[in-house]
């Protein structure tokens, strides 16, 4: 699991997660997007070609950071998600509060 | 005396009797008269009858009663010699006894109140008696209400009633220490009647109790039965399973009551800390010894006897302490009766090797353990049921589960017993031995995992290969996976609340045509997921809770969920059609 985080034009953040978010790295992965939590721009574009599971605790994270976003009135683009992983998401509801492209 | 009516007559009888009587008594004839106040006597012949004058005519001297008009007299008379004269005195006898009847009434009155004075009298010494006592009786009432904190009334002086207030108080004080020492030996009599309850405790409390005791195994089944007499036998019993070890024992402590059931304690304990160690049986027993002889100083022992059995190969070494011996009970219903080396019991001598054997245990057998309190079960006619009666009930278990084979045995010792009071402590273990699982088979697998989140890797690893042996897609595959992790990750999480590791999770797979079927065992707190609400996924991000999703994806992407709780073990168990 790998989470890459650039900032992109507009002052828009792209995160890229790679690999398993699963329990046992979910940790460290929250530790990783922090950044995105705590940083100035809430429009955050996060590219999930390279995801390849996750877990409730990853959706956790994702419930997160989606929370972040919407308190700072900023917008939270999820894209490129594996036909299975967006299977878990549209399970577990989050694809209704989420924005998936 | 007064003589105030005294009336003296002497008379010549003539007028009132016969001629020829008062010719007799005077040759004059004339009366002589003096009279007296009363002198209307005279008229009268001195009496009706005449039986006066008939006895003065005789000459006699005398008194005789008379009653004129109802007016009693006394008549004394007497002839006078001298003058040929009879002369008689009639007195009225109210004026005879006067005096005495004065001196009746006298001494009646004194009489009376003498008795009166003496009445009185008495009742006021008496009462003066007994006006003390009535304090002392209170106290008494109050004593025999078992109050024996009232103070007795102190009455001084040396009198009685002095005497018996102190009496009663040097009784009511030892009365209060009989009733404390009363009280004390009852109590203590109560724990000495509650010994058994004590010893039954702590025998109760060293002997695994959760049947089936691993139901997250196939190889395996164990059923133990122990049944303790009235007065503890110090029966014991024990069995634990480390990887794919068996390990188990049982024995007997020789005496009764409290000190059987703590020697049993100790070799429990000793016997727990001695497998522990992962040596041979002889060994275990050779080292419980040493440790047990070294602190015996009642000369108690113990018959013992311990295997050690791996699952896999059905491989078991034993070893012996003067135990009986096991019967097998093979899968064809053939009965062989195990022959260790007896050695001696536990606790006699410090020094002695514990010899071991082995043997392997083809699956479907059933080795049955037992303490003498069965084989030694008296009827009341005093017969044994026995060793042979034992291999023949034993016999009859052919194909029955371990705890099928314990209650049907025990029910034919209670058969053969038929209500006669059991004397012994009675022990049954059943070890079914079903076989390894083979390696190699796709369809049955088994992963035994840490209860650490770092082990959920294993678990991947897993269902991958399950999965890939199976032929099922990726998706499929990945949502299984997800499945699995999240019902262990919950296990993992939940299950043991103190945080602690080193607990087990087993998860069974087994595969039956479509169905995979996986088991999740866990030894924690008791826990049902299907019993959880589901995740509300309508609510908005800010609505949304962060638990529960796990279940509810296990519930989404399996076909079936069920949750049981066996013995002590929580069991989980997910199936998904393909």
């Amino acid at each position: 699991m790998d989470l890459t985080i650039t900032p992109i034009a507009n002052g828009k953040i792209l995160a890229k997660i790679t690999g398993r978010l699963d329990t046992a790295n979910s940790d460290e992965f929250e530790k990783k997007m922090q950044p995105l939590l705590q940083g100035t721009s809430p429009d955050i574009e996060v590219d999930c070609s390279d995801l390849e599971y996750i877990s409730s605790s990853g959706l956790r994270l994702f419930l997160t950071l989606q929370k972040s976003v919407n308190a700072r009135s900023g917008k939270l683009v999820i894209f490129n998600m594996k036909d299975q992983i967006r299977e878990i998401f549209n399970m577990t509801g989050f694809s209704r509060i989420m924005t998936i492209i | 005396m007064k003589r105030l009516s005294l009336i003296s007559i002497a008379a010549f009888l003539l007028s009132c009797l016969s001629v020829s009587t008062v010719q007799a008594q005077n040759d004059t004839g004339r009366i002589m008269l003096q009279w007296l106040p009363q002198s209307q006597f005279a008229a009268y012949a001195i009496n009706k009858d005449g039986s006066i004058a008939s006895r003065m005519l005789k000459g006699d001297t005398g008194f005789q009663e008379t009653s004129t008009d109802g007016i009693k007299s006394i008549v004394f008379f007497t002839p006078v010699r001298s003058n040929n004269w009879n002369m008689a005195t009639v007195c009225p006898a109210s004026d005879v006894f006067a005096e005495a009847y004065r001196l009746y009434l006298t001494m009646i009155v004194i009489a009376i109140l003498s008795i009166a004075c003496m009445t009185l009298m008495t009742s006021m010494t008496v009462r003066r008696a007994t006006v003390p006592l009535t304090l002392p009786a209170a106290s008494t009432d109050k004593l025999s209400e078992e109050d024996f904190n009232s103070p007795i009334p102190r009455i001084s002086g040396d009198d009685e009633v002095g005497r018996l207030c102190m009496s009663l108080s040097a009784m009511q004080l030892s009365l209060s220490s009989c009733m404390d020492r009363l009280r004390r030996t009852t109590a203590a009599k109560e724990r000495i009647e509650s010994e058994p309850d004590i010893a039954r405790e702590i025998q109760m409390d060293m002997v695994p109790k959760i049947f089936p005791p691993f139901p997250e195994r196939d190889d395996t089944d164990i059923y133990a039965l122990l049944h303790p007499a009235r007065e503890i036998g110090g029966d014991l019993y024990d069995f634990f399973i480390q990887g794919d070890r068996l390990f188990f024992a049982i024995g007997d402590v020789s005496g009764k009551g409290i000190p059987a059931a703590l020697l049993m304690a100790v070799t429990c304990s000793y016997f727990r800390s001695a497998a522990s160690s992962g040596k041979d049986p002889g060994t275990i027993i050779s080292s419980m010894n040493r440790s047990i002889s070294a602190t015996n100083s009642t000369n108690m022992s113990v018959t013992f006897f311990t295997g050690i059995m791996d699952l896999t190969t059905g491989v078991m070494t034993y070893s012996n302490a003067g135990h009986n011996p096991p019967l097998l009970l093979e899968p064809s219903g053939n009965i062989i009766r195990m022959t260790p080396d007896p050695n001696l019991p536990i606790g006699l001598f410090k020094d002695f090797r514990y010899t071991n054997a082995s043997l392997t245990i083809s699956p479907g057998t059933t080795i049955l353990l037992y303490t003498d309190g069965v084989t030694e079960a008296e009827n009341t006619d005093k017969q044994f049921y026995g060793e042979e009666r034992l291999a023949k009930s034993m016999e009859a278990q052919k194909g029955r589960s371990a705890g099928q084979t314990v209650r049907n045995i025990y029910r034919d010792v209670e058969n053969h017993v038929q209500g006669a009071v059991q004397s012994d402590d009675m022990t049954i273990m059943a070890i079914k031995y079903n076989g390894g699982n083979p390696p190699d088979n796709p369809d049955r697998r088994t992963l035994s995992l840490d209860n650490r989140i770092s082990e959920l890797k294993k678990l991947n690893e897993f269902i991958g290969n399950i999965c890939a042996d199976a032929g099922i897609d990726s998706a499929t595959a990945m949502s299984i996976n997800l499945a699995l992790e999240e019902a262990v990750s919950n296990v993992i999480f939940y299950a043991f609340p103190n945080g602690e590791t080193g607990h087990n999770i087993t998860v069974k797979y087994r595969r039956k045509g479509r169905a995979l079927n996986f088991r999740i065992f866990d030894r924690g707190i008791p826990f049902d997921p299907t019993a959880q609400a589901d995740t509300d996924i309508t609510q908005s991000a800010e609505e949304r809770k962060i638990g529960g999703l796990g279940i509810y994806l296990v519930k989404q992407i399996m076909d079936r969920v069920e949750y049981e709780r066996k013995g002590d073990v929580n069991i989980l168990e997910l199936t998904k059609i393909i």
